[in-house]
C-alpha cells in the first residue's frame, strides 16, 4: 500500500511549489538552484573579467571606457543570457563586449568629428591614455620590470593598431585562449574568416614588433 | 620553433603579464560590476514566473472577458424571436438576463448599499410576513 498516499504527496507537494511561484516564493529546490546558477555566473565573470577588460583598454585604450564597456557586458550576459547553459556564456559574453567597444568607438569617432569643428580643437584627438599608466607595482626585480614593461606596451600599441578584425582574432586566440572554432562563434563569422585575420594579424605584428621578438 | 610561433608564444606571455598587472583600483571596479551583474540575474531568476505569466494571464483574462461579453450581447444581434417581438421586445431581458445584466448588477452602487443594511432589510421582511409592521 502507500501508492495512494504517495501520489497525494506528491501531487500536494507540487501544488505547492505552484503556489509558491504564484507569490514568489522559491521553494528550497528552486531557490537552492537559484543559489548554484549565481555561483556559476559570478565563477565565470570572474575568470573572464581581467582579460576582457584588458582585450577592451587595448581596444578603446582608455580605462574608464573599458571598465564601462565590460560592466555593460557583465549586466547584458546577466540580464538576456543568465538562464542559458554556462558553456554558452563565453561566445556570447566576448560577442556582447566586442558590440560594446564598436559602440564605444562609433561615439568617440562621432565625437571628434563634432569637437574639429569647434575653435581650438582642430584634430579633435584626444590625449590618448598610455596603456602604461594602469601598469601596477609588480615583484619583478627593476630592470626586468623595465623590459617587460616597454616590450608590453609595444606589442599593446601594435595590436591597438591592427584593424578591428584582426585584432578581435589575435586577443581572443593569445589572450583568451580561445581555439579557432570558439573565436568563429564569438566574432560572429567563419572559421576560415579567423584563419585569416588571425594570420594577417601575426604578419602585421611581425613587421611592426620584429626587434621584439628575438 | 617558426617566428609565428615565437610571437603567438612571447604575446601570451606579455598579454598575461599585463593582465596580472592590472591595478587594485580597476580590479576593485571589476568586481562590484560582477556582483551587480549576478544580483541581477538572481533578482531575474527569482522573478522569471511573474514575467513568463503574468502578460499571459492577463491576455487570457481579456480574451475570457470579450468572449463572455460576445457571447451575451450575441442574442440580440441575431434578432429578437416571435415571442419576444409580441412582448413589445422587454420581454427577452426579462425573461432571461444576460451577464451584461450581471455586470450592471455588479457595478450598481446600490447593490453595495443594499448589502451593508441586509440585516435590517431581513428584519422588514420578517415583520411584514409576521403581520407585525403595517405599511403605509
Amino acid at each position: 500500500m502507500g501508492g495512494p498516499d504517495k501520489l497525494i504527496t506528491s501531487a500536494s507537494l507540487a501544488a505547492l511549489d505552484a503556489c509558491a511561484s504564484v507569490f514568489g516564493v522559491l521553494t528550497p529546490d528552486r531557490e537552492e538552484a537559484t543559489l548554484d546558477r549565481s555561483g556559476e555566473l559570478n565563477r565565470f565573470l570572474a575568470d573572464v573579467e581581467r582579460r576582457a577588460f584588458k582585450i577592451a583598454q587595448i581596444a578603446v585604450r582608455d580605462v574608464e571606457d573599458a571598465l564601462d564597456i565590460v560592466q555593460d557586458s557583465m549586466l547584458q550576459l546577466a540580464r538576456r543570457y543568465g538562464s542559458r547553459p554556462g558553456e554558452e556564456w563565453r561566445p556570447l559574453f566576448y560577442s556582447i563586449l566586442r558590440n560594446r567597444i564598436r559602440d564605444c568607438q562609433r561615439r568617440r569617432a562621432v565625437r571628434n568629428r563634432v569637437l574639429a569643428w569647434l575653435p581650438g580643437r582642430a584634430g579633435g584627438e584626444e590625449d590618448e591614455g598610455d596603456p602604461l599608466d594602469s601598469v601596477a607595482a609588480t615583484t619583478l626585480a627593476p630592470g626586468e620590470r623595465v623590459q617587460v614593461d616597454e616590450t608590453l606596451v609595444a606589442l599593446e600599441r601594435a595590436v591597438g593598431a591592427l584593424p578591428e578584425r584582426q585584432q578581435q582574432a589575435f586577443l581572443l586566440r593569445n589572450l583568451e585562449g580561445m581555439d579557432v572554432a570558439q573565436t568563429a562563434a564569438a566574432m560572429g563569422c567563419s572559421e576560415g574568416s579567423v584563419k585569416t585575420h588571425y594570420f594577417r594579424a601575426l604578419q602585421t605584428l611581425r613587421e611592426r614588433l620584429g626587434d621584439f621578438w628575438s | 620553433m617558426s617566428t609565428d610561433d615565437k610571437i603567438e608564444q612571447r604575446s601570451r606571455e606579455l598579454l598575461q603579464a599585463g593582465v596580472d598587472r592590472i591595478e587594485g583600483r580597476v580590479r576593485s571596479r571589476l568586481t562590484r560590476a560582477r556582483f551587480a551583474a549576478v544580483e541581477e540575474a538572481s533578482a531575474r531568476g527569482r522573478g522569471s514566473f511573474w514575467r513568463t505569466w503574468l502578460p499571459a494571464g492577463g491576455v487570457a483574462a481579456a480574451a475570457v472577458l470579450a468572449v463572455v461579453l460576445w457571447s451575451g450581447q450575441r442574442p440580440d444581434r441575431a434578432g429578437p424571436d416571435a415571442s419576444i417581438v409580441e412582448a413589445g421586445g422587454n420581454a427577452q431581458s426579462e425573461a432571461s438576463p444576460s451577464p451584461m445584466d450581471d455586470l450592471d448588477l455588479m457595478m450598481a452602487s446600490e447593490s453595495f448599499e443594499l448589502l451593508e443594511d441586509l440585516e435590517f432589510y431581513e428584519w422588514v421582511d420578517g415583520e411584514l410576513a409576521e403581520g407585525g409592521l403595517e405599511v403605509g
